[in-house]
C-alpha cells in the first residue's frame, strides 16, 4: 500500500459514504411488510397520511438510523481497541467489554425495578460495566500492555461465558424469564429503536470520533509500541486513557440500546485494512462509515431473510463473523494477518 | 551532547541504575556493553527521556531533559527499540514515514519531500527494494533495518539503538557498522547497546561497561576492553588474541 495522500483519503471516504447511503436506502426500501418501491418513494417524498408513510417514518427510518449509529460505534471502538492493545483481534465483543456492559445493563434492569430505577439508568450502567471490564482486562494483562492473541481469546471467552451466565441468572431471579427481552440482550438486536436511549449512541459516537480523529496518527505510532510512540513524540498514556474511555463509552451506549452484537468491530476494520490499508488517519473515519453500512445491511438481511419472522441482527453478524474470525485466527497464527 | 549525571533508577528495593555518570558527544559512537540485566536498556530509556530517573539528572546540551516537551524531544532523539514487531500490515515505506511524525502536524500528511527522505533512508540501509512490502512479511533482521531507517528520517542529532544488530547477518552487521560511523562523521551522537565486543573494538570511539547498574569502566575500546574490566563486568576471564580477521576476545 503506497503512502496516503489527502486526495486519496477523501476519495475513499466519499466512496464509503456513498455505500452507507445505498445501504440506508435499501434498508428503508426493503422490509417484511412488502411495500413497493413506489409506496416507499411516495412516503419519503411527503405523502404522510398513508400506512406506508407510517411504516417508513416510524419503523424503518428510526431502525436503520439506529443500526447505522450502533454499527459505526462498534467498528470505531474495534479500531481503537486494536490499535491501543496492538492486537488485530481485539474486538469489543471478543474482549468481553460488550459483555461487561450488557451485564451491568441487565443488572440495573433486573434489580433496579424495586428501587424505581427504569430504563434510563441502563446506558450509564452499561458505560460503567464496559469500563470496569476493560480495567479488569488491563489488570490481567499487566503493565506491558501488549495482549497476546491467546490472552485476548481466553479472557474474552471466559468473561463472556461468565457474563452470560449472570445475565440469565439475574433474569430468572427477577422474573423476566419470559425470554424475549433477555434473548435480545444476549444476541443483540436493533428492533427496539427507542429515541430516548438511541440519542446516547449518537452522542457518544460523535464524542468518540471527535476524540479519535485528531489522535488518529498517534494510533499508527502506538501500533509500534508505547515506547516507540513516546520516542516519536506521542503522549502515549494520554492517548491510551482518552481513547480507551471513548471506545468503552461507544460500546456501552451501543450495548445499552442494542444488546450484544458481536464481530462488527472485528470484521469491518479488517476488511477495511485489507482494502484501504492500515493507516489510522483513514481507517478511523472509514470504520465509522463501514460499520454503519455493514450493520444496516446485516439488519436488512435479518428482517427479510425469513420472509415473515425476523432474525435478531446479532445472529446475522455472528453467522458472518464467526467463520471470518476463524479465518483471521488461522492467518494470524501463520503470521500474515 | 547528552549527559547523565549521577542517575539512579530503582525498581522496588533493587537499584537498576546506581549513580551513573555518562556523557555522549556529537560525532562519536558510544557503545554500552554489560551482562544481561546490567541496566543497559534502562540506561537507554533514561537517555531517550522515556524514563525519569529517581535521582540525578539528564541534560541535552545545557538544558535539563525534563524541560523538553515530548514532541520537541522527538526531534532531538531517535530510538531504535529491541522490539520491532508491528501488528498491522503497513508497507515498509509507510512505517519509515512514521519517523517524520515529530516534524508534522498531528493530522498532517507527509509531503513528497518526506517520501524522498524515506526512500533515501531505505537506500542507505540497502533495503530500497522492500519499500512496498508489508512489514508483516519481513524477517526479524529486515524489521530491524526498517526501524533504523525510521529513526534516520526522524533527523535527530542523537541516535539511540538497542541491540540493532541482534538479528542481522554478518554482511548486514558490517554494513551497519559502516553506517553508524558515517552518521557519527556527519556530527550525530550515536549510542548503541551491543553484546558484540569485537565489533565494539572495531567501530566504537568509546565503550562503557555496565555492571549491576554502575559504570565499571568507560573510555577507548583498547583501554576498557582489557581482561581486568571484562572479568569484573562479565565474570569471565578472557583475553584478546590476534587472528586473520582482527582481534578476537577469547574466554579462557
Amino acid at each position: 500500500m503506497s503512502p496516503l495522500t489527502p486526495a486519496r483519503v477523501t476519495r475513499n471516504l466519499a466512496a464509503l459514504a456513498a455505500t452507507v447511503l445505498v445501504a440506508v436506502f435499501a434498508g428503508v426500501a426493503l422490509g417484511p411488510s412488502g411495500l413497493t418501491p413506489g409506496e416507499v418513494a411516495a412516503a419519503l417524498l411527503g405523502d404522510d397520511a398513508s400506512a406506508a408513510a407510517d411504516i417508513v417514518w416510524r419503523v424503518r427510518i428510526p431502525r436503520v438510523a439506529l443500526a447505522a449509529a450502533v454499527g459505526a460505534s462498534l467498528a470505531t471502538a474495534g479500531v481503537l481497541f486494536q490499535a491501543i492493545l496492538r492486537n488485530p483481534l481485539a474486538d469489543p465483543y471478543i474482549l468481553g467489554v460488550s459483555g461487561g456492559a450488557a451485564l451491568a445493563g441487565v443488572a440495573v434492569l433486573a434489580l433496579g425495578g424495586s428501587f424505581g430505577i427504569g430504563y434510563a439508568a441502563v446506558p450509564p450502567a452499561a458505560f460503567v460495566g464496559a469500563i470496569a471490564t476493560l480495567l479488569g482486562l488491563l489488570a490481567v494483562v499487566g503493565p506491558t500492555g501488549r495482549l497476546s492473541t491467546h490472552t485476548v481469546l481466553l479472557t474474552g471467552v471466559v468473561f463472556n461465558a461468565f457474563a452470560s451466565a449472570i445475565i440469565v441468572f439475574l433474569a430468572s431471579l427477577s422474573g423476566f424469564e419470559d425470554g424475549g427481552s433477555i434473548f435480545l440482550w444476549l444476541i443483540g438486536s436493533v428492533s427496539d429503536a427507542r429515541a430516548d436511549v438511541a440519542g446516547w449512541v449518537v452522542l457518544f459516537l460523535v464524542v468518540g470520533l471527535a476524540c479519535a480523529l485528531p489522535m488518529a496518527r498517534s494510533l499508527d505510532l502506538m501500533a509500534l509500541g508505547e515506547e516507540s510512540a513516546s520516542a516519536l513524540g506521542v503522549d502515549a498514556e494520554r492517548v491510551k486513557r482518552i481513547l480507551l474511555v471513548s471506545a468503552s463509552l461507544m460500546v456501552g451506549a451501543a450495548v445499552a440500546v442494542a444488546g450484544l452484537i458481536g464481530f462488527v468491530g472485528l470484521v469491518v476494520p479488517h476488511l477495511l485494512r485489507l482494502v484501504l490499508g492500515p493507516d489510522h488517519r483513514q481507517l478511523v473515519p472509514a470504520a465509522a462509515l463501514g460499520g454503519a453500512a455493514f450493520l444496516v445491511v446485516c439488519d436488512t438481511v435479518a428482517r427479510i431473510i425469513l420472509n415473515g419472522p425476523e432474525l435478531p441482527v446479532g445472529a446475522v453478524t455472528a453467522l458472518a463473523g464467526g467463520p471470518f474470525f476463524l479465518w483471521l485466527l488461522r492467518r494470524s497464527s501463520r503470521g500474515v494477518a | 551532547m547528552l549527559s547523565l549525571r549521577d542517575v539512579s533508577v530503582r525498581l522496588g528495593e533493587s537499584a537498576i541504575l546506581d549513580g551513573v555518570d555518562l556523557t555522549a558527544l556529537p560525532g562519536e559512537v558510544l557503545l554500552l556493553a554489560g551482562r544481561n540485566g546490567a541496566g543497559k536498556t534502562t540506561l537507554l530509556r533514561v537517555a531517550a527521556g522515556l524514563l525519569a530517573p529517581d535521582r540525578g539528572e539528564v541534560f541535552l546540551g545545557e538544558q535539563p531533559m525534563a524541560s523538553f516537551r515530548r514532541r520537541d524531544l522527538a526531534r532531538e532523539i531517535a530510538l531504535v527499540p529491541q522490539d520491532t514487531t508491528v501488528p498491522f500490515p503497513y508497507s515498509v515505506l509507510e512505517l519509515v514515514l512514521m519517523g517524520r511524525a515529530p516534524h508534522l502536524g498531528w493530522l498532517g500528511f507527509e509531503t513528497a519531500a518526506d517520501r524522498v527522505l524515506a526512500q533515501e533512508a531505505l537506500a542507505r540501509l540497502g533495503i530500497e527494494g522492500l519499500a512496498e512490502r508489508s512489514v508483516l512479511a519481513l524477517s526479524g533482521g529486515e524489521r530491524q533495518l526498517v526501524a533504523i531507517a525510521r529513526a534516520l528520517v526522524q533527523a535527530s542529532p542523537l541516535l539511540l539503538l538497542d541491540e540493532p544488530a541482534a538479528h542481522l547477518d554478518l554482511a548486514r552487521r558490517v554494513e551497519l557498522r559502516r553506517l553508524l560511523r558515517e552518521l557519527a562523521a556527519e556530527g550525530r551522537t550515536v549510542v548503541l547497546v551491543s553484546h558484540d565486543l569485537a565489533a565494539a573494538a572495531a567501530m566504537a570511539d568509546r565503550v562503557a561497561l555496565l555492571a549491576q547498574g554502575r559504570i565499571e569502566a568507560v573510555g577507548a575500546p583498547a583501554e576498557v576492553l582489557v581482561p581486568e574490566h571484562v572479568k569484573a563486568t562479565f565474570g569471565v576471564a578472557a583475553r584478546w588474541i590476534e587472528t586473520e580477521v582482527g582481534p578476537v576476545l577469547r574466554p579462557e
